[in-house]
């Protein structure tokens, strides 16, 4: 067997298993605040490039065995796979706009029409993520070694048709069991080089999981629902902001207390439970994986997130505060109560054309930053950390493997504005 | 260091064959960076790989403490060297250090790609779209119609009044202030349908024709769907006689015979949530937004123009009303043109006015005159 030279190799020195690493570079505001601004300039079309950036970052980031993965793909690929995609579809988007145009006034044929695009809508969006996954495993290289994806768009569109209508009838009980065997389905066609991804797991165990958020957050809900029922119905009678008659009785809170602090957490935990389970459960040869994810700490990055956009909010309205103000100052002739009511309103006009600009300008790249430079960044660090590999050693003999790589990606993700993964 | 010149730095190689990483030492040498073997048991000193200089790539930019990554453009093989201070010698020796290590599609690619989008555009924007929308305009219902055409109708008004308020804001006068968006004064209203009665008694069309007289300095007018016509105030302060107003609706009565407005609305809206999707805007909530603008500074196609034009002469003739001043407007449009050029009117900036008052000019001067004095001076007072 050969010798690995990073001394600190656990594979090396006999040592079976070992955590995946993060390393925090620097200069992720550069990359965040630069693709903003040119996704901005360029009317959006940057926006292929500027996700590849964010990409390069993130991959370069995370670690095992000290060596970063690495992420080959390029802009220029994700920018052709949306001209093409886009070629495809426009005839079909004007043929449907059109005919929907035509059919407004028939009921019937416009249900029918709109069931029909949403089967269709269900079955692209099913065969992007598909596809956009092989893409990001395709350009994804370890050691020199390419990730791949095996598997049918269709196969996958099948799986979750099937899926999604059992969890309907079932009123979203066995959505556990769509989420495990759409996950089986993605990782057993997951390679590294010429080894292949298992998911031993089961829907039952994850429907176990699902009870808590039942336990936590449905059934609280719908107890304090009920009890408060007279009540939100008057409220509801009145309105938005009109009075409902009589005051809110105490319990009216459970709802708002049961959401906040039972409901959202429990959330919180399932999707960090779900996530550990899946990571538990799945092997590369006589590799294993062990996730050692904290709800704790994923609540606590959300938690800062939040209370982050909320101090966001507060500083935009303290600078359009200040903006409106100066400018009403310097404007106060034409604002007086005497003034031309016409100027008034112009003067008024030009405030606002003033505020919103800088609303734009500054809650837009703030908002950015926030997410990527801390709630992301923290997750993909948390996420990664708590994640250790048994059997480290076999890594090294995984063999690179000849398979027909996608040549370029992601059109129909983008056409259709699916968020695939994280970034 | 050996004594001997030839640079070298220590790391790590990855051959692109297996995930198995070999210490290595990587020479420059004759132009080659030779990738040797330092593993002890198996194959010390073998060569490894051998990387021309031309064609050794940085893999991401290392910070100051970070190990330098490496391949070779358009292979699968990385070296890491992990002897400290090495880039600024790499990047003397290696002049496309920088360059990108992926290769990615060609430029070829993206210009058939380009060529591939543009050409399905071009093909849904001059065939497909107006041949759907010729279609959709015969097949449409009545009330769908009637629909499109109230939601057309408040897009376009809002926006002329923004426009007037715009001018307002440049032009001395202040009256143009807008005090409400329609004028119903009754007299003019009933001037109003004297002149439109006869014109439209000869129309073939399955719903009657609905003129709303707007509040605007804009001059215009303009055809919707459903048998709705938006006549703009600066139309009617602009016009000299009953018969050039005559000729105006019985052009834009034409337009709804022939269906043009809805053939337009459903071009321009399906255009407007086309360019969305291109721009990120997938469930089109600017289409509706966009149309109005689009059906205010819209033009029809010139064949359009011709047969709505020949078509509103003969409805003129039907009604006994002479046509001969229509092309009095037409001139008198002209010379508007040449003095304000920023004018939003699609009859004043359309290129083949010159040509439309020739056409105009041809038409027979016999008629009657649409309204006595009593009733046209009621008519251009409608919005007092």
């Amino acid at each position: 067997m050969s010798t690995d030279v990073a001394g600190s190799d656990p594979a090396a020195m006999g040592a079976a298993s070992a955590n995946v690493g993060f390393l925090d570079r620097a200069g992720l505001w550069k990359v965040v605040l630069g693709n903003f601004l040119l996704t901005i300039v360029t009317l959006g079309i940057y926006r292929f490039w500027a996700k590849t950036r964010i990409r390069r970052y993130f991959w370069s980031n995370i670690t095992i065995l000290g060596e970063p993965l690495e992420y080959t793909g390029t802009g220029r690929e994700l920018f052709v796979g949306f001209l093409i995609v886009l070629a495809i579809l426009a005839p079909l988007i004007v043929a449907y706009y059109v005919l929907q145009r035509i059919l407004l006034g028939n009921p019937i044929a416009i249900l029918v029409l709109l069931v029909a695009y949403f089967v269709l809508l269900f079955v692209l969006i099913h065969i992007a993520v598909f596809r956009a996954r092989r893409y990001q495993l395709t350009r994804t290289v370890w050691r020199g070694i390419r990730a791949g994806q095996t598997g049918s768009s269709w196969g996958y569109v099948g799986l979750a048709v099937l899926y999604t209508v059992i969890s309907v009838v079932t009123l979203g009980l066995a959505s556990p069991w769509m989420e495990v065997g759409l996950e089986r389905y993605k990782m057993n066609n997951t390679w590294f080089g010429n080894s292949q991804f298992r998911l031993k797991a089961s829907g039952f165990k994850l429907f176990l999981r699902s009870l808590v958020v039942y336990a936590l957050f449905f059934v609280p809900v719908i107890v304090a629902y009920a009890a408060n029922f007279s009540w939100l119905i008057a409220a509801q009678r009145a309105g938005v902001g009109g009075d409902p008659g009589l005051p809110p009785p105490p319990e009216a809170f459970l709802l708002f207390f049961v959401a906040v602090f039972a409901g959202v957490p429990s959330v919180v935990w399932y999707t960090v439970a779900k996530f550990r389970y899946f990571a538990n459960s799945t092997s590369l040869g006589e590799i294993r994986l062990k996730s050692a994810a904290r709800t704790s700490s994923v609540l606590g990055y959300v938690i800062v997130f939040v209370l982050g956009l909320i101090g966001l909010v507060i500083l935009l309205a303290i600078v359009v505060s200040v903006v409106a103000g100066v400018a009403a100052v310097s404007m106060s002739p034409l604002l007086s109560p005497d003034a031309d009511p016409v100027s008034t309103a112009q003067a008024a006009r030009a405030i606002y054309l003033v505020a919103l600009p800088i609303v734009f300008l500054l809650y837009l790249p703030l908002y950015e930053l926030l997410s990527y430079c801390w709630l992301q960044v923290s997750l993909v660090r948390h996420f990664a950390t708590t994640l250790t590999i048994e059997n480290i050693g076999e890594l090294g003999r995984i063999a690179q493997a000849a398979r027909q790589n996608p040549r370029f990606g992601e059109g129909l993700a983008d056409a259709l504005d699916v968020g695939v993964g994280v970034l | 260091m050996t004594g001997s010149a030839t640079e070298h730095w220590e790391g790590r190689y990855n051959d692109g064959l297996t995930a198995a990483a070999h210490a290595a030492r990587a020479v420059s040498l004759a132009g080659n960076l030779e990738i040797h073997s330092l593993e002890i048991e198996s194959a010390e000193g073998q060569t490894l790989a051998s990387w021309p200089h031309a064609e050794v790539r940085l893999i991401d930019r290392p910070g100051p403490h970070d190990p330098l990554r490496l391949a070779r453009a358009r292979h699968p093989d990385r070296l890491t060297i992990t002897t400290p201070g090495a880039l600024a010698a790499f990047e003397r020796l290696c002049p496309a250090l920088r360059k990108s290590a992926y290769k990615g599609p060609s430029w070829r690619a993206v210009a058939i790609g380009s060529a591939a989008a543009l050409a399905s555009f071009s093909f849904v924007f001059f065939v497909l779209l107006p041949l759907l929308a010729r279609q959709a305009a015969d097949w449409v219902s009545p009330a769908v119609e009637a629909q499109l055409g109230e939601e057309t109708a408040k897009a376009v008004i809002s926006i002329a009044i923004k426009l007037d308020d715009l001018k307002a804001k440049t032009a001395p006068d202040k009256g143009a202030q807008i005090k409400s968006r329609e004028c119903h004064d009754i007299e003019g209203v009933a001037a109003l349908k004297q002149l439109a009665d006869p014109i439209e008694a000869q129309l073939h069309v399955p719903s009657p024709v609905h003129i709303r007289v707007v509040n605007s300095s804009i001059l215009n007018a303009m055809a919707l769907p459903g048998g709705q016509i938006l006549v703009f105030r600066g139309l009617i302060d602009f016009v000299k006689t009953p018969n050039e107003l005559a000729g105006v609706l019985a052009h834009e009565m034409a337009h709804i015979e022939l269906h043009h407005p809805t053939e337009v609305v459903i071009e321009r809206s399906a255009s407007a949530f086309l360019i969305g999707l291109v721009f990120g805007d997938v469930f089109g909530g600017s289409a509706m937004a966009g149309m109005g603008q689009a059906m205010i500074s819209s033009r029809y196609s010139r064949d359009a123009e011709r047969a709505a034009d020949a078509r509103g002469i003969m409805l003129m003739e039907g009604a006994g009303l002479n046509p001969g001043s229509f092309a009095q407007f037409f001139k008198r449009l002209l010379e508007r043109e040449g003095a304000y050029s920023d004018v939003a009117s699609f009859l004043a900036s359309h290129p083949a006015t010159e040509e439309r008052a020739r056409l105009a000019e041809q038409a027979p001067t016999q008629g009657r005159t649409a309204l006595d004095d009593k009733d046209w001076k009621a008519l251009k007072a409608i919005c007092k």
